[in-house]
């Protein structure tokens, strides 16, 4: 049995912060005055990681993941509630011996020296977290061979590239092995080419070197390819805890099928066919099918008909569209899943408009 | 005129939104004015048992020496603002950039911002120079005793120089970022400039003629040293005059060079951020 | 344990020194700096004793400046070693650098200077005013002040915990960062505040003399350290001097644990 690694218990943090009005004589009076505001950042969560697993920790943004993934790591204590990691080490209280064992990368900070080569930085990690020479080297040339840039480690950090820069930064965080990562967004702002070398970095340090890792992006690629599980959260509450692809299972999953029309009259007769069949939505930017309560598609432009139906009724409103019409009617047909995005935009809404507690009824357990 | 009117509106809104980040972080001001006011406590003391240890000098009675720095704590603390690191930060990390594609020039808004942090403290800072007149003994008698008729307008006039040459010499340090990735060397060595030449650590006119004759040739010395001694009416009004003329020479020269380093600087600007 | 910090010590310096070869400016910057700074306090102290007729609050100009002198060395010190990571405190929060610096398995005042920089640059102003203090001690000598090695080993020690109370003085006005939203002015109150530690102690009304005794013992830079080399100050008055500076400098440091432990982080920084 895998042991937990990480275990958050009815985690709560609330900030403080203060209203001000704007403009000078609002500034003036809050000079003096301060109306305090409560934020609540995070509501009673509670969930557990273990060994070797590989975590992504979404939300929209202000959702609190950040917030979430600072106080796992120990950086802000919470408001009440606990996170534990390696059954005996409390987060809040950052014990040396837990801040040897993990390592963090945010997308948004450096901790390289940025006037001198990474090669000065590696060696200041090497210092603090006691690494023998032998291992430094070791793990320094496993890590460069990886990325492929031996070449930039001479050079001084202000002068790479930011996708250079951020693998840097990664090598930087696992030079000491931790055995957890977490990882606050490390490929915001890169090209493709540079993320997916990060994206397959991680999969090894995953893989090969057992690294758990706990990642918030919102790049669905990093999420698509990654996290075999995900925890949602929005609102500074937990809306979804479970593999990946149960997320779509949960939201009733459906397929988005595009048909493209020979000509204006073709087009015509393929709308009066799609809109007689069930659990069928939108059709060229009529008002979306209530009775299914899903939500409008993108409409058609020029001779193209985008539909939305139930994945489970895809082969059956197929065969009945190409029966029904004939073949020069249509000039091309597509099916394809909705995109990953879609479907969190979905989960977001409907636990803006349903309170969590009757979402997660929902939505989360099974999986687990 | 049309112009005008924008950029006149435009510099009152940047203005206020000036005035309001000054006032937003009070840790911070509170912190200055307490430090200031403990720093110049120690100083007084100081000076005064000097005075007081020698009763046969006349140059600088005990209290005259207490009025001296009262008023050089007000004039030191209203001109202390970073304004040369926000310029050079400005600079180097990108924000010049923003500036130089709008219609309003970053020069004038760094001033505005000087300018706004010098009233903000003014206005934290002589709530306890009044203080200090209505609880110190005979501090009032002495300023009144000594202060020249010619005042109401010589204040002002010596006022106006040392802000506007203290803003100056800032912004001088500040555009140096064209040229060096950091600034606080030369922005350290003013400082260390200002506390030699400024009259804000010790009484400038006890410095002898040859080094006063130097310092005069100095913004520092306009800063704080010269509306004080106006001020106290330690000088004639020849010599007021005379220090006015000069003052606004070298006010002049600091904005020439200000010109001539901006227009140089703006050429090789890279607009390269972080 | 040594080995490591050791180790530690090294590392920070390499980079330091590395991080200084690269503006070579900044070295003739913080000469001229500290030549005009320098000027500036002799030439204060000089004028000021001058003005009370040679001496004050019974001592010597010799003596006061032999005071300075120790101020000057206790000050470059503490510019060399600690003012690089003591000083970016508030930017580090304020931007949220932070966050790595209290995720490392260090306590976090360690941490802080390894993520900082000694200002390697001003080396040359500590041998300096090492220089000056010798002078000093020469023209102190002149007035017959006699020098044994153990009375420079108790000056030393006592300027040590002089130099503790600095570092106890810089941490008090740093520490709020983590307490406000943006400290901006923490340096400027150090500065403000240990400016005061140049002048002997005796000039000074009997109140401030106990508040910079005892309170905030900025007689413990300098003044203290003199007093007690030129035997003005008894044994018992010399050990509860030195008490109160390592007291003030311990209590000093536990608050900015506290302060540490309250760190909130931010969003997303600079």
């Amino acid at each position: 049995m895998t042991e937990t690694i990480i275990h958050v218990k009815n985690l709560v943090k609330t900030y403080q912060t203060f209203k001000k009005q704007p403009g000078l004589a609002g500034a003036i009076k809050s000079f003096f005055i301060r109306e305090p505001v409560a934020v609540h950042a995070i509501k009673a969560t509670s969930f557990e990681i273990k060994r070797g697993e590989f975590i992504g920790l979404l939300g929209p943004n202000g959702a609190g993941k950040t917030t979430m993934l600072k106080m796992m790591t120990g950086l802000i204590p919470p408001t009440s509630g606990t996170s534990t990691t390696f059954g005996r080490f409390d987060t809040s209280r950052r014990p040396r011996e837990y801040l040897r064992k993990i390592g963090m990368v945010m997308g948004q900070r450096n901790q390289l020296h940025p006037d001198l080569p990474a090669l000065d930085s590696f060696r200041l990690s090497q210092a603090i977290y006691d690494i023998p020479q032998t291992q430094f080297e070791a793990r320094l040339n496993r890590c460069l061979d990886l990325f492929q840039i031996h070449s930039k480690l001479n050079i001084p950090v202000r002068k790479l590239s930011l996708g250079e820069r951020m693998k840097m930064e990664l090598i930087l965080a696992i030079l000491h092995e931790p055995e957890i990562l977490f990882l606050d967004e490390p490929t915001i702002g890169l090209d493709f080419s540079a993320a997916r070398q990060i994206r397959t970095f991680l999969a090894e340090a995953n893989s090969k070197f057992k690294i758990t890792i706990v990642l918030t992006s919102h790049y669905t690629k990093d999420i698509e390819e990654l996290c075999r599980r995900v925890i949602l959260i929005n609102h500074g509450s937990l809306i979804y805890d479970g593999p990946l692809d149960g997320v779509d299972e949960r939201v009733q999953g459906e397929r988005q099928v595009v048909v493209t029309a020979s000509d204006p009259k073709s087009q015509a007769e393929i709308l009066n066919v799609i809109k007689s069949l069930d659990g069928v939505t939108v059709v060229n930017g009529e008002p979306s099918d209530q009775k299914n309560n899903l939500p409008a598609l993108e409409h058609a432009e020029n001779l193209t008909i985008t539909f939305a139906v139930p994945a489970r009724l895809v082969g059956e409103t197929t065969k009945k569209l190409l029966n029904t019409l004939a073949a020069s009617d249509i000039r091309d047909l597509t099916i394809s899943e909705r995109s990953i995005e879609d479907v969190f935009s979905e989960i977001y809404n409907r636990a803006e408009v349903s309170p969590p507690a009757n979402l997660n009824s929902t939505i989360i357990g099974g999986s687990k | 005129m049309a112009d005008i009117r924008v950029l006149i509106r435009a510099s009152a809104v940047h203005f206020g939104q000036c005035l309001q980040a000054a006032l937003m972080y009070r840790s911070a001001l509170a912190i200055f004015v307490v430090s200031e006011a403990f720093a110049y406590a120690g100083i007084i003391a100081f000076w005064y048992g000097a005075a007081n240890s020698n009763p046969n000098q006349a140059f600088y009675k005990p209290m005259a020496l207490v009025l001296y720095f009262c008023l050089v704590s007000f004039h030191h603390g209203i001109q202390h603002h970073a304004s040369s690191r926000d310029i050079g930060s400005d600079i180097r990390l990108g924000k010049l950039s923003y500036s130089i594609v709008r219609p309003f020039p970053f020069l004038l808004q760094a001033g505005l911002r000087s300018v706004a942090f010098t009233l903000t403290y003014s206005l934290l800072l002589a709530p306890l120079v009044v203080a200090a007149f209505i609880f110190v003994p005979d501090l009032w008698t002495t300023f009144c005793a000594g202060i020249l008729p010619g005042a109401v307008w010589q204040y002002p006039v010596a006022a106006a120089i040392g802000l506007t040459a203290g803003w100056l010499v800032r912004m001088v340090i500040g555009v140096l970022a064209f040229d060096m990735a950091q600034i606080w060397g030369p922005d350290t060595c003013f400082i260390a400039l200002y506390y030699a030449a400024s009259g804000s650590v010790f009484p400038v006119d006890l410095l002898p003629v040859w080094a006063l004759g130097i310092v005069k040739w100095t913004p520092m010395y306009y800063m704080v040293g010269f509306p004080v001694l106006t001020l106290m009416g330690r000088l004639n009004p020849v010599q007021f005059q005379t220090e006015a003329l000069q003052g606004c020479v070298v006010v002049t020269l600091t904005f020439v060079i200000l010109a001539l380093m901006w227009r140089r600087g703006i050429k090789v600007f890279e607009a390269i951020g972080i | 344990m040594i080995k490591y910090y050791w180790n530690l010590f090294k590392r920070i310096a390499v980079i330091s020194t590395s991080s200084m070869l690269m503006y070579r400016s900044n070295m003739v910057f913080f000469l001229l700096f500290e030549s005009f700074f320098l000027v500036a306090n002799l030439g204060g102290l000089i004028l000021g004793v001058n003005l009370a007729g040679g001496h004050l609050g019974g001592w010597s100009l010799n003596e006061v400046l032999f005071v300075a002198s120790i101020y000057g060395v206790s000050h470059q010190f503490f510019t060399t070693f600690f003012m690089g990571g003591l000083f970016s405190v508030g930017w580090f929060v304020w931007s949220g650098r932070m966050d790595y610096v209290l995720l490392k398995p260090l306590h976090p005042l360690i941490s802080q200077h390894a993520a900082s920089e000694f200002i390697i640059s001003n080396t040359p102003n500590l041998l300096i005013n090492i220089g000056v203090f010798i002078i000093f001690c020469l023209r102190v000598s002149d007035d017959g002040v006699t020098f044994t090695f153990l009375n420079l080993l108790i000056l030393a020690a006592f300027s040590l915990a002089g130099l503790a109370v600095r570092y106890g003085i810089a941490l008090v006005v740093v520490a709020p960062a983590f307490l406000a939203e943006k400290l901006a002015g923490g340096e400027d109150a150090y500065w403000a505040l240990t400016s005061l530690a140049k002048y002997p102690t005796g000039v000074f009304p009997r109140v401030m003399q106990w508040i910079f005794t005892f309170l905030l013992p900025l007689a413990s830079v300098a003044a203290i350290p003199a007093e007690v080399f030129f035997g003005k100050q008894s044994w018992t008055s010399a050990a509860l001097y030195l008490g109160s500076a390592l007291l003030f400098s311990w209590v000093a440091v536990k608050f900015y644990e506290f302060s540490a432990s309250r760190y909130q982080s931010v969003n997303s920084g600079a």
